[in-house]
């Protein structure tokens, strides 16, 4: 029975020169394993070694959380994903009610993405100032509302409007959207009272995050 | 003797902690699920090279892999984790009775040297959150200017409608959301200077990135 174990082992598990072959008989390292690899807990590494600072193919690691069993080792091609940290999204603006875009729901989830303005593009006439020689304010803007999970964009000058109607102005925009499982939302508003000034310091109280007491990490 | 000994002791070994089973090896295990399985934590002094790696899938819930100065190979969830963790962190400032329009400098104490800001969106409103505020002006136009830049260490806003006064210079409200991102992922190039000789197009003769 013993000589059975040993003859399986000596077939599978070939260990010649100090280096181990699991499922091979000629390990090229250490241990080569020629199949698929699972560690019940950590893995350790001490040279994981840095990529060269020209190489610009590679891609990110990823840890599956749905594999059976949980932990396959995948990599992340965002081109090939539904789900991906960054995405680069261009939007085109028509046929705008004067100048004014008050808000347009952008059906994108604040609890799954972070909207940022990119770029803007203004095509078309200019406004007009008014008696006060008001010139704005232009706001161009991405808005949480109250009651709306979604993210809206905003571009508008309330004050003052175009010469003629219809105005034929169009907005192009870019948006990079993030995904929250990446990007953290911070939440509150840090508010700061400049008291009439021009110049101010976000209170270190905030130093502590309200939510568990940590320090605030962007310190 | 000796042969038999270093036998017995081989058999010993791989008894205790060795399970071979329909060509798997299990350490720590006897019911091995991959062609080897550690039920346990492994330390790599070298490298890693994996032969195949496939590509997530859509659907697929993952989290990025980093490693800590343990050396650790860890998951990076920003989701669920604790703050410090993400790539990248959203945050808004309010920041109210400012003089007219202009906002100088505002010191975010946000540290330097370890995290770049975007701005990604700005308003100006009156006091209460109303957009019902006018710039005005005599002569020029320019549009809301809102920048963040480095002193001592630290981010620093300015936010402005260069020139340009709120009507009866009352006191207003800017909005600004930042997008705050970990050294670890980005790059700061250096700044670039177009000379552009007064001419209104032109282009850069070495690309930062090509």
């Amino acid at each position: 029975m013993k000589k059975i174990i040993i003859i399986v082992l000596l077939s599978i598990v070939h260990i010649t020169n100090a280096q181990v072959g699991i499922g091979n008989t000629n390990p090229t390292e250490s241990l080569e394993v020629t199949g698929d690899v699972l560690i019940g807990s950590t893995l350790e590494t001490n040279s994981i070694g840095f990529a060269a600072s020209t190489e610009d193919d590679f891609h990110i690691i990823s840890r599956l959380d749905n594999s059976t069993p949980v932990g396959l080792v995948k990599v992340l091609k965002p081109n090939n994903l539904g789900v991906i940290p960054i995405r680069y999204q261009r939007y085109r603006i028509i046929n705008v009610k004067k100048d004014d875009v008050r808000e347009i729901d952008l059906g994108l989830d604040r609890a799954k993405y972070i909207v940022a303005i990119s770029s803007f593009k203004w095509n078309g006439q200019g406004l007009v100032k008014d008696a006060n020689n008001s010139i704005g304010p232009f706001t161009l803007n991405i808005v949480q509302k109250a009651g709306n999970p979604n993210w809206l964009l905003s571009i508008k000058n309330t004050a003052i409007d175009p010469a003629s109607t219809p105005s034929m102005i169009t907005y192009d925009v870019t948006l990079c959207i993030y995904q929250t499982s990446y990007f953290a939302d911070l939440g509150t508003v840090k508010a700061v009272d400049f008291l009439g000034g021009n110049t101010g310091t976000v209170p270190l109280s905030l130093d502590n995050d309200p939510a568990n007491g940590t320090p605030f990490i962007l310190q | 003797m000796k042969q038999k000994l270093l036998f017995g002791l081989i058999v010993m070994l791989f008894c205790s902690s060795f399970a071979v089973a329909q060509s798997r090896t299990g350490i720590n295990t006897t019911t091995p699920r991959k062609t080897l399985e550690v039920n346990g934590s492994v330390k790599i002094t070298n490298n890693i090279d994996i032969g195949t790696i496939n590509d997530v899938a859509t659907g697929d819930t993952y989290t990025f892999l980093v490693q800590e100065p343990t050396k650790k190979i860890r998951a990076l969830d920003a989701a669920t984790a604790t703050p410090g963790n993400a790539l990248g962190y959203f945050i808004k400032y309010r920041v109210k009775y400012v003089q007219g329009d202009w906002v100088a400098d505002l010191n975010t104490n946000i540290n330097a040297t370890k995290f770049t800001v975007f701005v990604i969106s700005s308003r100006f409103t009156n006091v209460s959150g109303d957009p019902d505020i006018k710039i005005v002006t005599a002569n020029g136009f320019s549009p809301a200017m809102v920048t963040a830049f480095v002193s001592g260490g630290k981010w620093h806003l300015k936010a402005d409608y260069p020139g340009i006064a709120t009507y009866t210079n009352q006191s207003g409200l800017w909005n600004i959301k930042l997008l705050v991102i970990s050294k670890d992922l980005i790059k700061n190039l250096p700044a670039q200077t177009f000379a552009m000789g007064n001419s209104s197009t032109g282009a850069a003769t070495t690309p930062v990135l090509n």
